[in-house]
């Protein structure tokens, strides 16, 4: 008896080690169920009142943006119906045929005209080859011009500093001889710094340094992307002796001086003078230490064309294998085109998504008309610069992290720094290229 | 007559599924079924996967790969500096913090062993930090150790005026992330007490009258008789330190905050997970990420394997290894 009891609860515990884990995933009723991959903060901008009554058939799933769990996610051939990505990866993904076109729901769309989006939606467009034209995979939330500048005035005033024009543009030079000026030292450390620009360590380095060589009209890959060239490109050295020369005065957060927070976060605490962000960073640039005190001007130019490109443009795109697309796209169009973004447009987080919605753009406060009105100036500069759809947008930073504590402290040449970087990176690209079959 | 043979009856063969032996067996395995299936699909056919996946280009998005055969194992021991390097200092890791780790475990559970008022609480003050999440750790060293700002920098100007060390850069990095590992030896403490607490206490009091001091007793009774909590630290240790990851990462500063996939520590703290993570996550090399997790898990057998045959000439077990007593 009492070993037929312990064969039956053994074999009760078996089958529930099967049974649970799917207990959960069966549909309720009729609804759909739409898996977006983003922020959850985000999210609640999706799931409103509006959006369960013009949709009472659609149920929103959230997980948190995980780029491990979207591999396996895509691996096991369920990836999640709506996907945040930043501009700078369509091109990969794209290429990768992992995205769902969707020209012909623009095209037939009543809230998101193709002739309404800002030109930052060319970073959701690729044609196999480009990133900019052709088909549209994706779109921004919203966006900012990244590289405008914030600076703290009250810092800029005790250094006797003029302020930057809020409509002509400094030089890089002139950048950085003002972040020299406004550092301070105090033995070791480094109590104020004087800016921040050019985040190398942080995924960014690589956008920072397309911008500056376009400026120049020069460009870090050949014209069909399948090679980066750093060793031979001489406004490359240039850019980053640039930055080289700002982190041995110990002007910005580098690996030399490694900060313990961000530097979004020391400019709010005081501890930069000047930060190199997007308009984005107005709506919280302002904090009880700097409220007053920040002004923003326009991006600095590095050479001969003025050029101000947005390099983040984190929007959504929608999977090709997803099981729904009408109803994925029902999401999509919900939250870039109606009342979220009318409510983001309102918020000062980003410049809209439509040009129909930048006059909703706050202009209440002296401050938030000031930072509308370079951010307008900015528009006619705005610019797209290509990524290369053979490299994960992670790969040519990570590359120069490996190298430059050592060309800082001067311990590794800039020459040989950036041969081992270019080796790194085109042998990634030559990968892609193997494996997309070119 | 009947040439039917009755089961019961003395000699008769019974089928298999009613034999004692039979139905022990199966009690067991139902009994264990719930983490045999778990271990199965959970951990062994996740390793066969990886290995497999070792042997091809796979990029994670499942386009154009295909089997590379040695291709992958061949770079990494040919070709792949940055993994060298990430092995080496891995290696020193180890060798600098497990010793510190184990010795400094050993030394605070023998302080916390005392009969004195109020050592739960110091137990438990002790044991605290092992508990806390990695992340939360990382995060409160990053602002103990920030240069400008940070109270370690602070303490070392009141003796030093004006003087404060990078402790995230590439010169301090190692000190540092060593110094933030110790800071959770109490997870040790643990089973250190429990070792310590095992050891009879007629031994000490027979050494005690026939003269020894503490000393004496200290280094002839309790170190020999804890050398299997002190073999199963150190084997603990070794296969947790050379897995190390997470900690070098957290330690990072990243400019503009965050962590992302590219991250990538200071070179002294460039560990060979770190270049696993970074071929994987930075350049979708699944592949070649997965050959280095075998080729480290290699690594771990075999500091294992070694330790465990040095045990015979410092590891005094009571009973013998067959179980009979010495």
């Amino acid at each position: 008896m009492r070993n037929r009891v312990l064969i039956i609860l053994g074999a009760i515990l078996l089958l529930s080690a099967f049974i649970i884990p799917t207990a959960g995933t069966t549909l309720a009723g009729d609804k759909i169920t739409i898996t977006i991959m983003g922020k959850s903060n985000e999210i609640n901008e999706f799931y409103t009142d509006d959006f369960k009554k013009a949709f009472p058939n659609i149920q929103l799933q959230v997980t948190e943006t995980d780029m491990t769990r979207y591999f396996a996610m895509n691996a096991a051939g369920d990836p999640p119906d709506l996907v945040r990505v930043y501009g700078s990866s369509v091109p990969m993904l794209a290429a990768r045929k992992l995205l769902l076109d969707l020209t012909p729901y623009f095209k037939t769309s009543k809230y998101l005209k193709l002739s309404d989006l800002s030109p930052v939606a060319d970073l959701y467009k690729f044609d196999g080859k480009r990133q900019g034209k052709g088909a549209i995979y994706g779109m921004h939330k919203d966006w900012s011009p990244d590289m405008t500048i914030f600076y703290n005035k009250k810092m800029l005033a005790a250094a006797g500093v003029a302020f930057p024009s809020a409509t002509k543009p400094m030089t890089y030079a002139e950048f950085g001889e003002m972040m020299k000026k406004l550092t301070k030292k105090e033995g070791d450390r480094v109590i104020q710094y004087g800016g921040s620009s050019f985040p190398i360590g942080d995924g960014w380095a690589e956008q920072y340094l397309k911008f500056m060589c376009a400026s120049n009209g020069v460009s870090i890959y050949s014209k069909d992307f399948k090679k980066i060239n750093l060793v031979k490109n001489a406004e490359v050295k240039k850019a980053l002796g640039w930055y080289i020369d700002l982190a041995k005065a110990h002007a910005i957060p580098n690996p030399l001086d490694p900060a313990s927070d961000w530097d979004g976060a020391l400019f709010t605490a005081g501890k930069i003078a000047i930060q190199q962000y997007g308009y984005w960073f107005g709506a919280m640039a302002e904090s009880d230490l700097t409220k007053g005190a920040v002004g923003m001007a326009p991006a600095p130019i590095w050479g001969k064309k003025r050029l101000s490109p947005c390099i983040t443009a984190t929007g959504y795109v929608i999977s090709r294998k997803t099981k729904y697309p009408k109803e994925a796209w029902q999401v999509f169009e919900f939250y870039m085109g109606r009342e979220p973004a009318i409510s983001r447009a309102k918020s000062g987080w980003g410049v809209p998504t439509l040009k129909s919605l930048y006059r909703l753009m706050p202009q209440g406060t002296p401050y938030e008309k000031a930072n509308y009105e370079v951010v307008q100036g900015e528009l006619k500069y705005m610019t797209v610069l290509p990524n290369n759809p053979y490299l994960d947008r992670n790969a040519v930073d990570s590359a120069f992290n490996k190298h430059w504590e050592a060309v800082i402290k001067g311990t590794e040449t800039l020459d040989a720094a950036l041969k081992a970087i270019e080796d790194e990176v085109n042998r990634a690209i030559a990968e892609g290229v193997m494996r997309l079959g070119e | 007559m009947s040439m039917a043979v009755n089961p019961g009856a003395a000699g008769a063969r019974k089928p298999f599924y009613r034999r004692l032996a039979f139905r022990k067996g199966l009690h067991f395995y139902l009994a264990i079924s719930p983490w045999l299936v778990g271990f199965i699909l959970m951990s062994l056919v996740p390793l066969i996967i990886g290995l497999l996946t070792s042997f091809t280009n796979y990029d994670g998005f499942d386009t154009g790969f295909k089997w590379v055969g040695w291709f992958n194992y061949k770079w990494l021991f040919t070709m792949d500096k940055d993994a060298w390097w990430g092995l080496y200092r891995t290696a020193l890791l180890t060798i600098v913090a497990v010793p510190l780790g184990s010795i400094g475990g050993f030394a605070l559970a023998t302080l916390l062993n005392q009969k004195v008022r109020g050592m739960g609480l110091f137990r438990t003050v002790f044991y605290i930090p092992s508990i806390v999440p990695v992340v939360v750790t990382a995060l409160m060293f990053r602002f103990i150790y920030d240069r400008d700002g940070g109270p370690l920098n602070a303490v070392i100007s009141l003796f030093a005026p004006g003087k404060a060390l990078a402790w995230l850069s590439n010169d301090w990095c190692t000190p540092s992330l060593i110094m933030m590992m110790l800071w959770g030896l109490g997870g040790g403490v643990v089973i250190y007490l429990a070792g310590l607490q095992g050891i009879p206490a007629e031994l000490k009091e027979v050494a005690a009258i026939d003269g020894a001091s503490t000393w004496q007793s200290f280094r002839h009774i309790t170190i020999p008789l804890m050398t299997p909590v002190l073999f199963f630290q150190l084997v603990m240790g070794i296969i947790r330190t050379l897995q190390t990851f997470s900690e070098p990462l957290l330690l990072t500063p990243l400019v503009s905050g965050g962590t992302f996939m590219g991250a990538v520590p200071p070179r002294n703290n460039f560990l060979f997970v770190n270049q696993a993570f970074n071929q994987i996550f930075a350049y979708n090399r699944f592949g070649y990420g997965t050959a280095m997790l075998w080729v480290l898990f290699l690594v771990v057998l075999l500091f294992t394997l070694l330790i465990f045959k040095s045990s015979s000439f410092w590891v005094y077990y009571e009973v013998d290894q067959e179980g009979k007593e010495k």
